[in-house]
């Protein structure tokens, strides 16, 4: 076992375990959006950073453990500041348009940004405006994605397909195909969709399979689903995505 | 498919691989200096393109930052703007997964916290405070302002007297300086953007040594002022050179024996021949210059009354002492004291001992290449920190190690072991480098137990200081030892006395101590009521057009280690006519492309 301090609680727990969980142990909460278990431990989105006493820069709580002694604050000016300008990244490259957004009220974004108490965007707009061949039956937009890369690791290592990947590099990362999608793999592209609570919401779901839709009238699918988490039913309309649920 | 692939460089790699190193030419040459926002903007966007693009503030956060440099430049940008930069950039420092994000923060916070004073001018003024004045890249390296172009192709076209000539506009030590200049120019140098940088000291050299006929300068009616220079040192010697070009009566009072400095009484007879360095100052003394030698000056008010003015450029003599158990001993020897003698054609035999010089910089290397001229049975230059951490040019060490010295790099001295009042041994510590401490990497006490190094000789090689004391009691400020004067040399308090070179900077170098020279003369020149001008009196050729073409720089060869190591002559071989005409047409003429064109590209009179 390891005791460590998580803002002046003392808190023991087992050696490998994270400080997101350690500190969730005591019901102090650390804001999480890449974080899905076992699957994306990867340190993205650098909403859960946290300090450590004698080191200066900051660390994620979410892939790193706890060590004998370690003091943790999770709520300090510095973290607040890092944090809060780490989701303002995150919005300046977001399409939050909330108003017409179906993930709206149901979206960890969106809470992390107002816990955070962002209430204007001091940063230029960038979206990735990526075209996208608007017959194919799934629809991904670009301009909600958070880059957590949930997505892609679980067509990795959940589905094993390793269709999805990052295209572009550093500044211009984005997920995508690296060779446009032919038609008739548009079924392995969408077997990833449901699986995963994607926290950037990059468009609307409507569900339902590509004939059901077009009977309908809704024509596709957007992806990544906002509809169907991780761990629930099909078609099932989820409180949210990742960690909130998960936990 | 195969399993697993032997690595291959594809083409595209290699190109990359290039731009990379021209990159890295690029950056190396400091030509004109950039506006600091600009800069800053540029390295951010740089560090951009290394970003895995995994983690917000790397991927994100330098793109922000980014923008928010261009609303700076482009006066978008209001005081919270300054502000909003500074979290910005503290942001990806702290919250960064990996050093490529965090130390782009770092090193963009370094640059906002500089520039403070530059982005706040551009955020009020809507333009950019830093001035340019770098016309001519190699002559702004150069402190006493050489026209380099100028004389690089006058080797060209075959004029090697008008050469000189026109190096001696600036600088009256044009031998001295091709021998052992530290050429500071040449790190400015823009051929270095192509391929190499110009070997500008090697064309001083060639054209030093191949001047056809010799020359006498211009002289300047005499104007019956009379000053005196203390210190025959290339201060002294310059300050003297010009004031006598301008017509005034000169002195110099020099303590030792013979005139030189440093050039003579430190840097050894095989990097600067004595016989050479005699005759450049006698060709300066020639001009009518007065000298009393074995006169150590000690009442300055007294000299001051004598003389219409005068010029302090005493140097830095004094040696800087251990200050560790046993220094007394007999066979402890400061570097000053041993090239001292040297200077004075006494060399001592060191024969059949072993000699331990302890120190890392330029003149450590010089004493231990002397010791092994002397004939020492083997020495070993003792440093606490690594050789990477040296001051001495990367030459000096090559050429040290190359002669038989043995660098123990990261081994302090604490003490001097003796027997009977003798040195035999230097007791040493083994440090362990660390990080970084004002701005160096601090060696620190190694978990090991203390060695002895036997010898019968130790050389304390840890720098010089200066002998301001005598006049600092007599009314001269000085600041850590140091003369404290202003930019124009004139010694605050104290009318018509004016103070340069290594007693002012500490110990620098010739080339720094000649630019003390000259501003003071121009100074000098002026307090007693004058304003002659040293003007350019040599044509130039006509700048030919070449186009961009690739040649590697030619360098100067050493005769064999083995060889030069058993005597005190001249190690460095000069460019051949062949290399000096190849090198000579590689430079760019940044005095008439480029800015030089739209400024000028050279200084015609000072
Ligand atoms: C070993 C060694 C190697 C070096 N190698 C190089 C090199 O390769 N390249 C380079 O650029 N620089 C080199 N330098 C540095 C360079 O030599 C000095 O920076 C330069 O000589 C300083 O010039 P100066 O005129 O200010 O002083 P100095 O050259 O030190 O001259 C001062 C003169 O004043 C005299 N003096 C002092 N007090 C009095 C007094 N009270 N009355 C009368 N006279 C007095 C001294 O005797 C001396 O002659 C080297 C220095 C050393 C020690
Ligand atoms: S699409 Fe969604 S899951 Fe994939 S990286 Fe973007 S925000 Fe994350
Ligand atoms: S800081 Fe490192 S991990 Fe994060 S985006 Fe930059 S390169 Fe990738
Ligand atoms: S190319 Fe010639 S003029 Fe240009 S910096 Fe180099 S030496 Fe000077
Ligand atoms: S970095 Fe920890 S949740 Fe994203």
């Amino acid at each position: 076992m390891v005791t460590l301090t998580i803002d002046g609680k003392q808190v023991t727990v087992p050696e490998h375990t994270s400080i997101l969980d350690a500190a969730r142990s005591v019901n102090i909460n650390i804001p999480t959006l890449c974080f899905l278990r076992d699957i994306n431990e990867i340190g993205a989105c650098r909403a859960c950073v946290v300090e450590i006493e004698g080191i200066d820069q900051l660390v994620a709580a979410c892939n790193n453990t706890v060590l004998d002694g370690m003091v943790v604050r999770t709520n300090s000016p510095k973290v607040r500041m890092a944090r809060k300008a780490n989701v303002e990244f995150l919005l300046s490259q977001h399409d939050s348009e909330c108003t017409s957004c179906v993930r709206s009220g149901n979206c960890t974004l969106q809470t992390v940004a107002n816990d955070l108490g962002i209430t204007s965007l001091p940063y230029t707009k960038h979206l990735p405006h990526q075209p996208w061949n608007q017959d194919f039956p799934l629809i991904r937009n670009n301009d909600k994605c958070i880059n957590c890369l949930r997505c892609i690791q679980v067509c990795e290592k959940v589905q094993a397909e390793g269709i999805w990947d990052l295209t572009n590099r550093s500044s211009h990362t984005c997920v995508g195909v690296h060779h446009p999608l032919p038609h008739r793999s548009a079924p392995r592209a969408r077997r990833h969709r449901p699986r995963l609570r994607c926290p950037g919401r990059p468009g609307q779901d409507r569900g339902g399979t590509g004939g059901a839709r077009r009977a309908r009238g809704l024509g596709r699918a957007v992806w990544p689903s906002a509809r169907e988490g991780h761990g629930a039913a099909p078609g099932h309309r989820t409180q949210g995505y990742g960690l909130r649920l998960r936990v | 498919m195969a399993r697993l692939h032997v690595m291959q460089r594809s083409e595209a790699q290699a190109v990359m691989d290039s731009l990379h190193e021209a990159l890295g030419r690029r950056l190396a040459v400091s030509s004109l200096a950039p506006c600091p926002v600009e800069f800053t903007a540029a390295y951010v966007n740089m560090c951009a393109t290394q970003s895995c693009g995994k983690c917000t503030p790397c991927r994100v956060g330098l793109r922000a930052l980014s923008d928010l440099l261009n609303d700076v430049l482009e006066n978008r940008a209001d005081e919270h703007t300054l502000d909003l930069i500074e979290r910005t950039a503290r942001t990806i420092y702290l919250s960064a997964d990996c050093a490529i994000g965090y130390e782009a923060g770092d090193m963009a916070l370094t640059a906002i916290r500089g520039f403070r004073d530059d982005f706040e001018h551009h955020v009020q003024k809507h333009a950019c405070g830093f001035t340019q004045s770098q016309l001519v890249p190699c002559v702004s390296g150069c402190p006493a302002g050489v026209d380099i172009p100028g004389y690089i192709s006058l080797v060209e076209a075959r004029r090697y007297t008008d050469a000189v000539r026109l190096i001696r506009k600036d600088n009256p030590l044009p031998l001295v300086c091709g021998y052992v200049c530290e050429h500071p120019c040449e790190m400015n140098c823009r051929r270095g953007m192509v391929d190499d940088p110009m070997n500008i000291r090697g064309l001083k050299r060639f054209a030093v040594d191949h001047m056809e006929t010799d020359y006498r300068p211009n002289m300047a009616e005499k104007t019956g002022k009379r000053v005196a220079v203390v210190g025959g040192g290339p201060a002294g010697l310059s300050c003297a050179y010009y004031l006598s070009v301008m017509g005034h009566d000169v002195t110099i009072y020099e303590a030792r024996h013979k005139l030189g400095g440093m050039l003579r009484y430190g840097i050894p007879n095989y990097r600067l021949p004595h016989e050479r360095l005699d005759a450049e100052i006698q060709w300066i003394l020639d001009c009518g210059i007065k000298v009393k030698r074995d006169t150590k000056v000690e009442d300055l008010a007294a000299l001051r009354r004598d003389y219409d003015a005068v010029y302090l450029a005493i140097g830095a003599h004094l040696d800087r002492k251990l200050g560790l158990p046993g220094e007394e001993s007999v066979g402890v020897l400061s570097a000053v004291e041993m090239l001292r003698a040297l200077g004075d054609e006494v060399r001592p035999d060191f024969s059949h001992e072993r000699v331990c010089v302890i120190g890392g910089g330029n003149v450590a290397m010089d004493v231990a290449r002397s010791a092994i001229r002397l004939g020492a049975k083997k020495v070993t230059i003792v440093y606490r920190r690594r050789v990477a951490d040296m001051t001495a040019q990367d030459e000096e060490i090559a050429g040290a190690k190359a002669e038989g010295c043995e660098l123990l790099e990261l081994h302090a001295p604490i003490a001097i072991e003796s027997q009977d009042g003798y040195v035999t041994g230097l007791r040493v510590q083994r440090q362990i480098i660390g990080g970084l401490s004002r701005g160096r990497f601090a060696p620190r006490e190694a978990d090991a137990p203390e060695e002895v190094i036997p010898c019968e000789r130790v050389v304390v090689a840890i720098g010089q200081a200066i002998e301001s004391g005598p006049f600092e009691e007599q009314g001269v400020p000085c600041r850590r030892g140091r003369i404290d004067v202003g930019e124009d040399s004139a010694v605050p308090g104290m009318e018509g006395v004016f103070s340069g070179g290594d007693c002012q900077s500490g110990p620098a170098t010739v080339i720094r101590a000649v630019n003390a020279g000259k501003v003071a003369a121009g100074n000098i020149d002026n307090y007693l009521g004058f304003n002659h001008q040293v003007t350019l009196d040599v044509e130039l050729p006509p700048v030919q057009f070449k186009g961009k073409t690739s040649c590697a720089r030619c360098e100067m060869t050493l005769r064999e280690a083995e060889d030069r190591k058993r005597d005190f002559d001249l190690i460095e071989n000069g460019l051949t006519d062949e290399e000096a005409h190849q090198e000579a047409s590689r430079c760019l003429r940044c005095d008439h492309f480029g800015f030089g064109a739209f400024r000028g590209g050279r200084i015609e009179q000072w």
